[in-house]
Protein backbone atom coordinates (compact mmCIF):
# COMPACT_ATOMS: atom_id res chain seq x y z
CA UNK A 1 0.00 0.00 0.00
CA UNK A 2 1.49 3.35 -1.34
CA UNK A 3 0.59 6.41 1.08
CA UNK A 4 2.26 9.85 -0.52
CA UNK A 5 1.55 13.09 0.86
CA UNK A 6 -0.11 15.60 -1.55
CA UNK A 7 2.38 18.23 -2.54
CA UNK A 8 3.44 18.49 0.42
CA UNK A 9 6.80 17.37 2.04
CA UNK A 10 5.51 16.70 5.80
CA UNK A 11 8.91 15.34 7.12
CA UNK A 12 9.71 19.26 7.87
CA UNK A 13 6.51 20.39 8.42
CA UNK A 14 4.12 18.04 10.02
CA UNK A 15 6.32 14.99 11.24
CA UNK A 16 4.49 12.03 13.29
CA UNK A 17 5.37 11.93 16.45
CA UNK A 18 7.14 8.53 16.27
CA UNK A 19 8.99 10.15 13.58
CA UNK A 20 9.66 12.95 15.12
CA UNK A 21 10.64 10.74 18.25
CA UNK A 22 13.15 8.30 16.24
CA UNK A 23 14.21 11.41 14.63
CA UNK A 24 14.89 13.27 18.05
CA UNK A 25 15.45 10.66 20.62
CA UNK A 26 15.96 14.04 23.23
CA UNK A 27 12.51 15.24 22.43
CA UNK A 28 10.90 12.20 22.71
CA UNK A 29 8.61 13.03 25.75
CA UNK A 30 9.30 16.41 26.06
CA UNK A 31 6.40 18.82 26.52
CA UNK A 32 6.53 22.69 24.42
CA UNK A 33 5.00 24.64 27.68
CA UNK A 34 2.06 26.53 26.44
CA UNK A 35 1.86 29.94 27.91
CA UNK A 36 4.59 29.56 30.59
CA UNK A 37 2.91 26.59 32.23
CA UNK A 38 4.33 23.13 31.51
CA UNK A 39 1.42 21.98 30.45
CA UNK A 40 2.15 18.33 28.63
CA UNK A 41 1.05 19.16 25.15
CA UNK A 42 0.69 16.08 22.33
CA UNK A 43 2.92 17.05 18.98
CA UNK A 44 1.31 17.84 15.59
CA UNK A 45 -1.34 15.08 14.26
CA UNK A 46 -0.86 14.01 10.67
CA UNK A 47 -4.30 15.82 9.63
CA UNK A 48 -2.59 19.09 11.08
CA UNK A 49 -4.17 19.60 13.83
CA UNK A 50 -3.13 20.01 17.34
CA UNK A 51 -4.96 18.22 20.44
CA UNK A 52 -3.63 19.86 23.61
CA UNK A 53 -4.24 23.71 21.66
CA UNK A 54 -7.58 23.08 21.35
CA UNK A 55 -8.39 23.24 25.37
CA UNK A 56 -6.30 26.68 25.46
CA UNK A 57 -8.21 27.58 22.29
CA UNK A 58 -11.49 26.77 24.25
CA UNK A 59 -11.09 29.54 26.77
CA UNK A 60 -12.43 33.05 26.48
CA UNK A 61 -9.36 34.46 25.36
CA UNK A 62 -8.55 31.88 23.22
CA UNK A 63 -11.60 32.45 20.79
CA UNK A 64 -11.01 35.93 20.92
CA UNK A 65 -7.18 35.06 19.49
CA UNK A 66 -8.67 32.79 17.04
CA UNK A 67 -11.73 35.21 15.74
CA UNK A 68 -11.44 36.69 12.28
CA UNK A 69 -11.89 39.59 13.50
CA UNK A 70 -9.01 39.72 16.04
CA UNK A 71 -6.83 38.13 13.01
CA UNK A 72 -7.65 40.81 10.50
CA UNK A 73 -7.11 43.69 13.39
CA UNK A 74 -3.74 42.26 13.84
CA UNK A 75 -2.93 41.93 10.50
CA UNK A 76 -3.84 46.00 10.66
CA UNK A 77 -2.10 47.20 12.87
CA UNK A 78 0.77 45.51 11.35
CA UNK A 79 0.44 47.26 8.25
CA UNK A 80 -1.22 50.26 9.33
CA UNK A 81 0.15 51.84 12.74
CA UNK A 82 -1.44 55.01 12.43
CA UNK A 83 -5.00 53.68 11.17
CA UNK A 84 -5.72 50.68 13.66
CA UNK A 85 -4.70 53.50 16.09
CA UNK A 86 -7.40 55.69 14.82
CA UNK A 87 -9.78 52.86 14.23
CA UNK A 88 -9.59 52.25 18.19
CA UNK A 89 -10.45 55.59 18.61
CA UNK A 90 -13.00 56.09 16.21
CA UNK A 91 -14.33 52.54 18.61
CA UNK A 92 -13.41 54.11 21.85
CA UNK A 93 -14.07 58.25 21.21
CA UNK A 94 -16.53 57.62 18.23
CA UNK A 95 -18.94 55.52 20.12
CA UNK A 96 -18.02 53.83 24.01
CA UNK A 97 -17.38 57.74 25.15
CA UNK A 98 -20.14 59.64 23.83
CA UNK A 99 -22.12 56.51 25.15
CA UNK A 100 -20.44 57.03 28.59
CA UNK A 101 -20.64 60.48 28.61
CA UNK A 102 -24.42 61.20 27.99
CA UNK A 103 -24.66 57.46 30.36
CA UNK A 104 -23.53 59.86 33.50
CA UNK A 105 -26.03 61.23 36.38
CA UNK A 106 -26.64 64.76 36.51
CA UNK A 107 -29.44 66.20 34.82
CA UNK A 108 -27.99 70.14 35.18
CA UNK A 109 -25.16 69.80 32.40
CA UNK A 110 -27.01 67.80 30.16
CA UNK A 111 -26.19 70.12 27.03
CA UNK A 112 -22.36 70.08 28.41
CA UNK A 113 -22.21 66.10 28.06
CA UNK A 114 -23.62 66.54 24.93
CA UNK A 115 -21.24 69.28 23.39
CA UNK A 116 -18.69 67.09 25.25
CA UNK A 117 -19.67 63.69 23.43
CA UNK A 118 -20.08 65.76 20.13
CA UNK A 119 -16.74 66.72 19.95
CA UNK A 120 -15.36 63.18 20.74
CA UNK A 121 -17.67 61.84 18.20
CA UNK A 122 -15.95 64.36 15.68
CA UNK A 123 -12.16 63.64 17.13
CA UNK A 124 -12.79 59.62 16.16
CA UNK A 125 -14.61 60.09 13.20
CA UNK A 126 -12.32 63.11 11.70
CA UNK A 127 -9.17 60.78 13.39
CA UNK A 128 -10.17 57.34 11.77
CA UNK A 129 -10.77 59.32 8.18
CA UNK A 130 -8.08 61.63 7.73
CA UNK A 131 -5.45 59.22 9.22
CA UNK A 132 -6.34 56.42 6.94
CA UNK A 133 -6.82 58.59 3.91
CA UNK A 134 -3.21 60.20 4.64
CA UNK A 135 -1.58 57.09 5.86
CA UNK A 136 -3.07 53.99 4.28
CA UNK A 137 -1.49 54.80 0.73
CA UNK A 138 1.93 55.79 2.12
CA UNK A 139 2.54 53.14 4.43
CA UNK A 140 1.59 50.89 1.57
CA UNK A 141 4.25 52.82 -0.46
CA UNK A 142 7.08 53.04 2.14
CA UNK A 143 6.76 49.39 2.88
CA UNK A 144 6.75 48.29 -0.50
CA UNK A 145 10.11 50.60 -0.78
CA UNK A 146 11.81 48.79 2.64
CA UNK A 147 10.99 45.41 0.81
CA UNK A 148 12.83 46.48 -2.23
CA UNK A 149 15.34 47.88 0.33
CA UNK A 150 16.04 45.25 2.07
CA UNK A 151 17.11 42.87 -1.30
CA UNK A 152 20.75 42.48 -2.69
CA UNK A 153 21.69 45.59 -5.02
CA UNK A 154 21.90 44.36 -8.87
CA UNK A 155 25.96 44.99 -8.32
CA UNK A 156 25.73 42.19 -5.49
CA UNK A 157 23.57 39.68 -7.56
CA UNK A 158 25.88 39.98 -10.87
CA UNK A 159 28.38 38.47 -8.39
CA UNK A 160 26.37 35.78 -7.14
CA UNK A 161 27.31 32.34 -8.71
CA UNK A 162 24.50 29.45 -10.04
CA UNK A 163 24.36 27.68 -7.31
CA UNK A 164 24.58 30.42 -4.82
CA UNK A 165 21.17 31.75 -6.68
CA UNK A 166 19.50 28.17 -6.32
CA UNK A 167 20.33 28.66 -2.66
CA UNK A 168 18.73 31.42 -1.97
CA UNK A 169 15.90 30.89 -3.95
CA UNK A 170 14.75 27.86 -2.14
CA UNK A 171 15.95 29.19 1.64
CA UNK A 172 15.06 33.03 1.43
CA UNK A 173 12.51 32.85 -0.82
CA UNK A 174 10.74 29.28 -0.01
CA UNK A 175 10.74 27.39 -3.49
CA UNK A 176 10.63 24.63 -4.86
CA UNK A 177 13.08 22.56 -7.01
CA UNK A 178 10.55 23.02 -9.91
CA UNK A 179 10.06 26.67 -9.44
CA UNK A 180 13.85 27.32 -9.15
CA UNK A 181 14.35 25.77 -12.58
CA UNK A 182 11.46 27.53 -13.92
CA UNK A 183 12.88 31.21 -12.19
CA UNK A 184 16.20 30.26 -14.14
CA UNK A 185 15.32 29.09 -17.32
CA UNK A 186 12.91 32.78 -17.48
CA UNK A 187 15.77 34.75 -16.23
CA UNK A 188 13.55 35.97 -13.41
CA UNK A 189 15.94 35.41 -10.88
CA UNK A 190 17.35 39.09 -10.71
CA UNK A 191 13.93 40.70 -11.01
CA UNK A 192 13.17 38.34 -7.44
CA UNK A 193 16.66 38.43 -5.45
CA UNK A 194 17.60 42.07 -6.97
CA UNK A 195 16.42 45.51 -6.06
CA UNK A 196 13.98 47.36 -8.83
CA UNK A 197 15.06 50.54 -8.29
CA UNK A 198 18.54 51.60 -7.30
CA UNK A 199 17.60 54.88 -6.47
CA UNK A 200 15.25 53.80 -3.63
CA UNK A 201 15.66 54.96 0.31
CA UNK A 202 19.69 55.25 0.86
CA UNK A 203 19.13 55.21 3.92
CA UNK A 204 17.89 51.35 3.87
CA UNK A 205 19.87 50.48 1.49
CA UNK A 206 23.42 51.41 1.87
CA UNK A 207 22.62 48.94 5.70
CA UNK A 208 21.07 46.26 3.40
CA UNK A 209 24.63 46.49 1.10
CA UNK A 210 26.69 46.56 4.38
CA UNK A 211 25.09 43.39 5.81
CA UNK A 212 25.48 41.25 2.85
CA UNK A 213 29.14 42.61 2.78
CA UNK A 214 29.62 41.69 6.53
CA UNK A 215 27.86 38.31 6.10
CA UNK A 216 30.17 37.47 2.99
CA UNK A 217 32.88 38.36 5.47
CA UNK A 218 31.09 36.17 7.69
CA UNK A 219 31.91 32.87 5.28
CA UNK A 220 35.87 33.19 5.57
CA UNK A 221 38.03 32.17 8.05
CA UNK A 222 37.58 33.98 11.25
CA UNK A 223 38.25 33.66 15.06
CA UNK A 224 35.25 33.09 16.79
CA UNK A 225 35.67 37.06 19.03
CA UNK A 226 35.63 38.37 15.05
CA UNK A 227 32.72 36.79 14.06
CA UNK A 228 30.97 37.20 17.58
CA UNK A 229 31.52 41.01 16.49
CA UNK A 230 30.26 40.79 13.16
CA UNK A 231 27.15 39.19 14.12
CA UNK A 232 26.88 41.54 16.27
CA UNK A 233 27.26 45.04 13.75
CA UNK A 234 25.01 42.80 12.00
CA UNK A 235 22.13 42.42 14.47
CA UNK A 236 22.51 46.15 14.89
CA UNK A 237 22.28 46.84 11.29
CA UNK A 238 19.04 45.00 11.16
CA UNK A 239 17.99 47.00 14.56
CA UNK A 240 18.25 50.23 13.06
CA UNK A 241 16.42 49.22 9.81
CA UNK A 242 13.68 47.86 11.70
CA UNK A 243 13.42 50.81 13.88
CA UNK A 244 13.10 53.01 10.24
CA UNK A 245 10.56 51.13 9.34
CA UNK A 246 8.50 52.37 12.79
CA UNK A 247 9.52 55.97 12.31
CA UNK A 248 8.28 56.07 8.65
CA UNK A 249 4.77 54.45 9.33
CA UNK A 250 4.69 56.51 12.51
CA UNK A 251 6.59 59.61 12.06
CA UNK A 252 3.42 60.88 9.74
CA UNK A 253 0.83 61.04 12.60
CA UNK A 254 3.41 64.07 13.82
CA UNK A 255 2.50 65.51 10.59
CA UNK A 256 -1.32 65.63 10.35
CA UNK A 257 -1.93 66.46 13.83
CA UNK A 258 -2.13 69.46 13.80
CA UNK A 259 -4.49 69.71 11.04
CA UNK A 260 -6.31 66.98 12.20
CA UNK A 261 -6.58 68.51 15.74
CA UNK A 262 -8.19 71.94 13.40
CA UNK A 263 -10.24 69.81 11.68
CA UNK A 264 -11.70 68.14 14.48
CA UNK A 265 -12.93 71.33 16.07
CA UNK A 266 -14.56 72.51 12.51
CA UNK A 267 -16.23 69.23 12.44
CA UNK A 268 -18.03 69.79 15.58
CA UNK A 269 -20.74 71.70 14.76
CA UNK A 270 -22.30 69.69 11.81
CA UNK A 271 -21.91 66.36 14.67
CA UNK A 272 -24.04 68.06 17.35
CA UNK A 273 -26.61 69.58 14.44
CA UNK A 274 -27.12 66.49 12.66
CA UNK A 275 -26.49 63.99 15.27
CA UNK A 276 -27.61 65.00 18.49
CA UNK A 277 -29.99 67.95 16.74
CA UNK A 278 -28.59 70.58 18.55
CA UNK A 279 -26.83 73.67 17.78
CA UNK A 280 -24.49 74.76 20.56
CA UNK A 281 -25.62 78.68 22.17
CA UNK A 282 -28.69 78.86 19.97
CA UNK A 283 -30.39 76.02 21.89
CA UNK A 284 -29.50 77.71 25.34
CA UNK A 285 -30.25 80.84 24.11
CA UNK A 286 -34.00 80.48 22.14
CA UNK A 287 -36.09 79.86 25.44
CA UNK A 288 -34.66 82.63 27.35
CA UNK A 289 -36.37 85.41 25.01
CA UNK A 290 -39.20 83.24 24.40
CA UNK A 291 -40.21 82.52 28.27
CA UNK A 292 -39.68 86.49 28.98
CA UNK A 293 -41.78 87.50 26.04
CA UNK A 294 -44.65 84.87 27.02
CA UNK A 295 -44.54 86.29 30.73
CA UNK A 296 -44.39 90.01 29.63
CA UNK A 297 -47.31 89.35 27.01
CA UNK A 298 -49.18 87.76 30.14
CA UNK A 299 -48.56 90.49 32.36
CA UNK A 300 -49.57 93.06 30.16
CA UNK A 301 -52.16 91.28 28.44
CA UNK A 302 -53.80 90.42 32.39
CA UNK A 303 -55.12 87.16 30.76
CA UNK A 304 -57.10 84.48 32.21
CA UNK A 305 -55.45 81.32 33.31
CA UNK A 306 -56.32 79.26 30.27
CA UNK A 307 -54.68 81.91 27.51
CA UNK A 308 -51.65 82.22 29.50
CA UNK A 309 -51.29 78.29 29.45
CA UNK A 310 -52.54 78.22 26.03
CA UNK A 311 -49.71 80.59 25.04
CA UNK A 312 -47.22 78.80 27.57
CA UNK A 313 -47.87 75.74 25.93
CA UNK A 314 -47.69 77.03 22.21
CA UNK A 315 -44.22 78.70 22.72
CA UNK A 316 -42.59 75.61 24.47
CA UNK A 317 -43.75 73.43 21.28
CA UNK A 318 -42.15 76.30 18.89
CA UNK A 319 -39.51 76.07 20.57
CA UNK A 320 -38.81 72.82 20.97
CA UNK A 321 -39.54 72.83 17.15
CA UNK A 322 -36.30 75.45 16.79
CA UNK A 323 -34.07 72.83 18.80
CA UNK B 1 -3.97 0.56 -3.16
CA UNK B 2 -2.99 4.09 -3.43
CA UNK B 3 -3.90 6.44 -1.01
CA UNK B 4 -3.29 10.09 -1.08
CA UNK B 5 -3.67 11.87 1.78
CA UNK B 6 -4.29 15.68 1.45
CA UNK B 7 -2.43 18.02 4.38
CA UNK B 8 -4.24 20.92 3.20
CA UNK B 9 -7.60 20.04 4.77
CA UNK B 10 -9.75 23.13 6.69
CA UNK B 11 -7.48 23.35 9.77
CA UNK B 12 -4.19 23.34 7.76
CA UNK B 13 -5.33 25.83 5.50
CA UNK B 14 -7.38 28.10 7.82
CA UNK B 15 -4.53 28.39 10.62
CA UNK B 16 -1.35 28.47 8.26
CA UNK B 17 -1.28 32.37 7.01
CA UNK B 18 -3.72 32.75 3.79
CA UNK B 19 -1.29 32.93 1.11
CA UNK B 20 -3.67 34.97 -1.43
CA UNK B 21 -2.13 38.31 -2.08
CA UNK B 22 -4.56 41.35 -0.66
CA UNK B 23 -6.86 42.38 -2.71
CA UNK B 24 -5.88 45.81 -3.82
CA UNK B 25 -6.46 46.42 -7.17
CA UNK B 26 -3.77 46.69 -9.66
CA UNK B 27 -4.71 50.74 -9.86
CA UNK B 28 -3.81 51.22 -6.29
CA UNK B 29 -0.82 49.08 -6.09
CA UNK B 30 0.62 51.34 -8.75
CA UNK B 31 -0.26 54.30 -6.74
CA UNK B 32 1.05 52.80 -3.96
CA UNK B 33 4.41 52.14 -5.66
CA UNK B 34 4.42 55.86 -7.44
CA UNK B 35 3.30 57.27 -3.50
CA UNK B 36 6.51 55.27 -2.00
CA UNK B 37 8.89 56.05 -4.88
CA UNK B 38 8.28 59.53 -4.79
CA UNK B 39 6.25 60.63 -1.55
CA UNK B 40 8.26 58.07 0.71
CA UNK B 41 11.84 58.77 -0.73
CA UNK B 42 11.62 62.31 -0.77
CA UNK B 43 10.10 62.72 3.11
CA UNK B 44 12.07 60.01 4.96
CA UNK B 45 15.36 59.36 3.42
CA UNK B 46 16.93 62.06 5.61
CA UNK B 47 19.14 62.12 8.63
CA UNK B 48 16.09 63.56 10.61
CA UNK B 49 13.72 60.88 10.48
CA UNK B 50 17.21 58.70 10.61
CA UNK B 51 17.81 60.49 14.08
CA UNK B 52 14.73 59.54 15.43
CA UNK B 53 14.67 55.32 14.26
CA UNK B 54 18.43 55.71 15.89
CA UNK B 55 16.63 57.40 19.42
CA UNK B 56 13.82 54.48 19.25
CA UNK B 57 16.18 51.63 17.94
CA UNK B 58 15.79 48.45 20.28
CA UNK B 59 12.84 49.69 22.53
CA UNK B 60 10.15 47.85 23.19
CA UNK B 61 7.24 49.23 20.93
CA UNK B 62 8.77 51.70 19.63
CA UNK B 63 5.39 52.90 18.65
CA UNK B 64 4.27 54.14 21.73
CA UNK B 65 6.78 57.46 21.57
CA UNK B 66 5.34 58.38 18.40
CA UNK B 67 1.46 58.37 19.79
CA UNK B 68 2.86 60.45 22.92
CA UNK B 69 4.47 62.89 20.54
CA UNK B 70 1.06 62.79 18.09
CA UNK B 71 -0.69 63.69 21.62
CA UNK B 72 1.70 65.97 22.56
CA UNK B 73 1.43 68.10 19.42
CA UNK B 74 -2.31 67.70 19.69
CA UNK B 75 -2.55 69.31 23.30
CA UNK B 76 -0.24 71.59 22.23
CA UNK B 77 -2.64 72.71 19.51
CA UNK B 78 -5.78 72.73 22.13
CA UNK B 79 -3.27 74.70 24.50
CA UNK B 80 -2.70 77.21 21.96
CA UNK B 81 -6.04 77.56 20.86
CA UNK B 82 -6.98 78.36 24.22
CA UNK B 83 -3.87 81.09 24.87
CA UNK B 84 -5.04 82.68 22.37
CA UNK B 85 -8.99 82.70 23.01
CA UNK B 86 -9.96 86.74 23.27
CA UNK B 87 -13.39 85.57 25.10
CA UNK B 88 -11.69 84.15 28.14
CA UNK B 89 -10.25 85.98 30.99
CA UNK B 90 -5.86 86.11 30.82
CA UNK B 91 -5.73 84.65 34.21
CA UNK B 92 -8.49 81.80 33.88
CA UNK B 93 -6.56 81.18 29.90
CA UNK B 94 -3.17 80.78 31.79
CA UNK B 95 -4.89 78.17 34.30
CA UNK B 96 -6.94 76.37 31.41
CA UNK B 97 -3.44 75.87 29.07
CA UNK B 98 -1.76 74.34 32.58
CA UNK B 99 -4.32 72.28 33.41
CA UNK B 100 -4.11 70.51 29.82
CA UNK B 101 -0.75 70.63 29.76
CA UNK B 102 -0.70 68.53 33.46
CA UNK B 103 -3.40 66.28 31.73
CA UNK B 104 -1.48 65.27 29.27
CA UNK B 105 1.45 64.89 31.56
CA UNK B 106 -0.92 62.61 34.02
CA UNK B 107 -2.26 60.18 31.29
CA UNK B 108 1.15 60.15 29.29
CA UNK B 109 2.67 58.64 32.69
CA UNK B 110 -0.30 56.63 33.40
CA UNK B 111 -0.21 54.61 30.09
CA UNK B 112 3.34 54.15 30.22
CA UNK B 113 2.51 52.91 33.23
CA UNK B 114 -0.44 50.36 32.29
CA UNK B 115 1.79 49.41 29.00
CA UNK B 116 4.69 48.44 31.05
CA UNK B 117 2.48 46.67 33.52
CA UNK B 118 0.57 44.78 30.44
CA UNK B 119 3.51 43.32 28.94
CA UNK B 120 4.37 40.04 30.75
CA UNK B 121 0.42 39.11 30.54
CA UNK B 122 0.32 40.20 26.63
CA UNK B 123 3.30 38.63 25.46
CA UNK B 124 2.05 35.35 27.23
CA UNK B 125 -1.08 36.33 24.87
CA UNK B 126 1.07 37.00 21.67
CA UNK B 127 2.71 33.13 22.34
CA UNK B 128 -0.54 31.57 22.40
CA UNK B 129 -1.59 33.30 19.40
CA UNK B 130 1.77 31.73 18.26
CA UNK B 131 0.76 28.59 19.58
CA UNK B 132 -2.73 28.61 17.90
CA UNK B 133 -1.94 30.06 14.50
CA UNK B 134 0.81 28.16 13.31
CA UNK B 135 0.66 24.02 12.83
CA UNK B 136 4.30 23.69 13.47
CA UNK B 137 4.78 25.76 16.38
CA UNK B 138 6.80 22.89 18.42
CA UNK B 139 9.14 22.22 15.81
CA UNK B 140 10.00 25.76 15.40
CA UNK B 141 10.24 26.50 19.48
CA UNK B 142 12.39 23.16 19.83
CA UNK B 143 14.68 24.62 16.67
CA UNK B 144 15.12 28.08 18.76
CA UNK B 145 16.14 25.80 21.81
CA UNK B 146 18.71 24.08 19.56
CA UNK B 147 20.46 27.35 17.98
CA UNK B 148 20.03 28.78 21.67
CA UNK B 149 22.32 26.30 23.15
CA UNK B 150 24.53 26.23 20.84
CA UNK B 151 25.16 30.13 21.17
CA UNK B 152 25.37 29.33 24.85
CA UNK B 153 28.41 26.52 24.35
CA UNK B 154 29.72 29.24 22.00
CA UNK B 155 29.90 32.36 24.51
CA UNK B 156 31.35 30.55 27.21
CA UNK B 157 34.49 30.58 25.09
CA UNK B 158 34.14 34.43 24.11
CA UNK B 159 34.65 37.61 26.50
CA UNK B 160 31.22 39.21 28.22
CA UNK B 161 31.34 41.84 25.46
CA UNK B 162 31.34 40.06 22.56
CA UNK B 163 28.81 37.40 23.55
CA UNK B 164 25.92 37.13 21.14
CA UNK B 165 22.34 37.33 22.07
CA UNK B 166 20.05 34.22 22.70
CA UNK B 167 17.26 34.01 20.72
CA UNK B 168 13.44 35.09 21.53
CA UNK B 169 10.82 33.92 19.75
CA UNK B 170 10.19 37.00 18.04
CA UNK B 171 13.97 37.97 17.11
CA UNK B 172 14.29 33.96 16.17
CA UNK B 173 11.36 34.29 13.92
CA UNK B 174 12.61 37.29 11.92
CA UNK B 175 15.69 35.56 11.34
CA UNK B 176 15.15 31.77 10.27
CA UNK B 177 11.18 31.69 10.48
CA UNK B 178 11.42 31.90 7.03
CA UNK B 179 12.42 28.12 6.48
CA UNK B 180 9.13 26.86 8.85
CA UNK B 181 6.75 27.98 6.67
CA UNK B 182 5.26 26.61 3.50
CA UNK B 183 6.51 29.78 1.57
CA UNK B 184 7.20 33.26 2.05
CA UNK B 185 3.98 34.39 1.19
CA UNK B 186 2.49 32.09 4.40
CA UNK B 187 5.92 33.78 6.34
CA UNK B 188 5.75 37.35 6.06
CA UNK B 189 1.18 37.15 6.52
CA UNK B 190 2.19 35.50 9.59
CA UNK B 191 4.72 37.94 10.71
CA UNK B 192 2.70 40.75 10.09
CA UNK B 193 0.16 39.64 12.09
CA UNK B 194 3.13 38.56 14.88
CA UNK B 195 4.09 42.09 14.68
CA UNK B 196 0.62 43.90 14.73
CA UNK B 197 0.14 41.86 17.70
CA UNK B 198 2.87 43.16 20.04
CA UNK B 199 2.08 46.76 18.92
CA UNK B 200 -1.89 46.37 19.21
CA UNK B 201 -0.88 46.48 23.05
CA UNK B 202 0.49 49.71 23.17
CA UNK B 203 -1.95 51.21 21.15
CA UNK B 204 -4.74 49.67 22.87
CA UNK B 205 -3.30 50.96 25.62
CA UNK B 206 -2.91 54.19 24.27
CA UNK B 207 -6.18 54.75 23.19
CA UNK B 208 -7.91 53.86 25.97
CA UNK B 209 -5.92 56.31 27.85
CA UNK B 210 -5.60 59.23 25.95
CA UNK B 211 -9.63 58.88 24.10
CA UNK B 212 -11.83 56.84 26.70
CA UNK B 213 -10.22 56.93 30.46
CA UNK B 214 -9.11 60.60 30.88
CA UNK B 215 -11.61 62.28 29.03
CA UNK B 216 -14.41 60.34 30.33
CA UNK B 217 -12.99 60.83 34.10
CA UNK B 218 -11.90 64.67 33.39
CA UNK B 219 -16.09 65.09 32.18
CA UNK B 220 -17.84 65.38 35.67
CA UNK B 221 -15.09 67.36 37.43
CA UNK B 222 -14.49 69.55 34.10
CA UNK B 223 -18.63 70.25 33.61
CA UNK B 224 -18.58 71.17 37.51
CA UNK B 225 -15.55 73.47 37.20
CA UNK B 226 -17.42 74.72 34.20
CA UNK B 227 -20.55 75.61 36.05
CA UNK B 228 -18.67 77.72 38.86
CA UNK B 229 -17.04 79.57 36.61
CA UNK B 230 -20.07 80.10 34.75
CA UNK B 231 -22.18 80.90 38.14
CA UNK B 232 -19.34 83.18 39.11
CA UNK B 233 -19.34 85.17 35.74
CA UNK B 234 -23.01 85.39 35.85
CA UNK B 235 -22.84 86.95 39.65
CA UNK B 236 -20.05 88.80 38.75
CA UNK B 237 -22.27 90.53 35.55
CA UNK B 238 -25.30 90.85 37.26
CA UNK B 239 -23.38 92.71 39.90
CA UNK B 240 -22.41 94.84 37.40
CA UNK B 241 -25.26 95.40 35.72
CA UNK B 242 -27.11 96.50 38.89
CA UNK B 243 -24.91 98.70 39.63
CA UNK B 244 -25.56 100.24 36.44
CA UNK B 245 -29.10 99.97 36.87
CA UNK B 246 -28.74 101.29 40.38
CA UNK B 247 -27.02 104.55 39.47
CA UNK B 248 -29.75 106.44 37.20
CA UNK B 249 -32.24 105.02 39.77
CA UNK B 250 -29.85 106.80 42.16
CA UNK B 251 -29.98 110.10 39.89
CA UNK B 252 -33.45 109.71 39.40
CA UNK B 253 -34.37 109.80 43.50
CA UNK B 254 -32.16 112.75 44.33
CA UNK B 255 -33.67 114.46 41.33
CA UNK B 256 -37.08 113.63 42.50
CA UNK B 257 -36.03 114.17 46.03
Amino acid sequence: MNIQPLNYNFTRKHRLKSDYGQANPNYKNKSVDLCGQENKRGNISFSGGQEQSVAAANTFMGKILKSSTFDWLTKFSGNHNIASSALISLFLAGFLRPAATVALPGKKDKDDKIYAAGHSMASGIMGFGFSTIITSPLDTGSHFMLEDGKKRSKEDFKQLSQDEIRKILAEEYRMDEKDIQKCIDENNAEKIIARKFDKGIKKITTRTDRINELQRKLKGTLTDAERAAIKKEILSLESRIKAFDVTMKNVVDWGIAIPRAALTIALIPPILKYVFHLEKGKGKKTPVPVETTSEVAMNAANDTQGISNFMKKSMNDFAGGQR
Amino acid sequence: MNITFNPYNSYTTSNRCNPRPQAFTGKYDNFCTWVGKNVSRRLFDNGFIDGIAGKVQGKDNAIKFFLIGGSALTSGVYMQQTLINKKMDKDRKKTLAVNQFLTFLLSTAGALLLDKHLKTWWDKKKDQFFDLKVPNAEDIRNSMKQMNEKIKLKNEKIADADKEPLYKLGSYLEKFGKKHFLNEDDYKAFMTKYKGFGELRSIIVFAMVYRFLVPLMVTKPANFLCDKYLAHKKAKDSEKLQQAELKPQGSNIKTAA
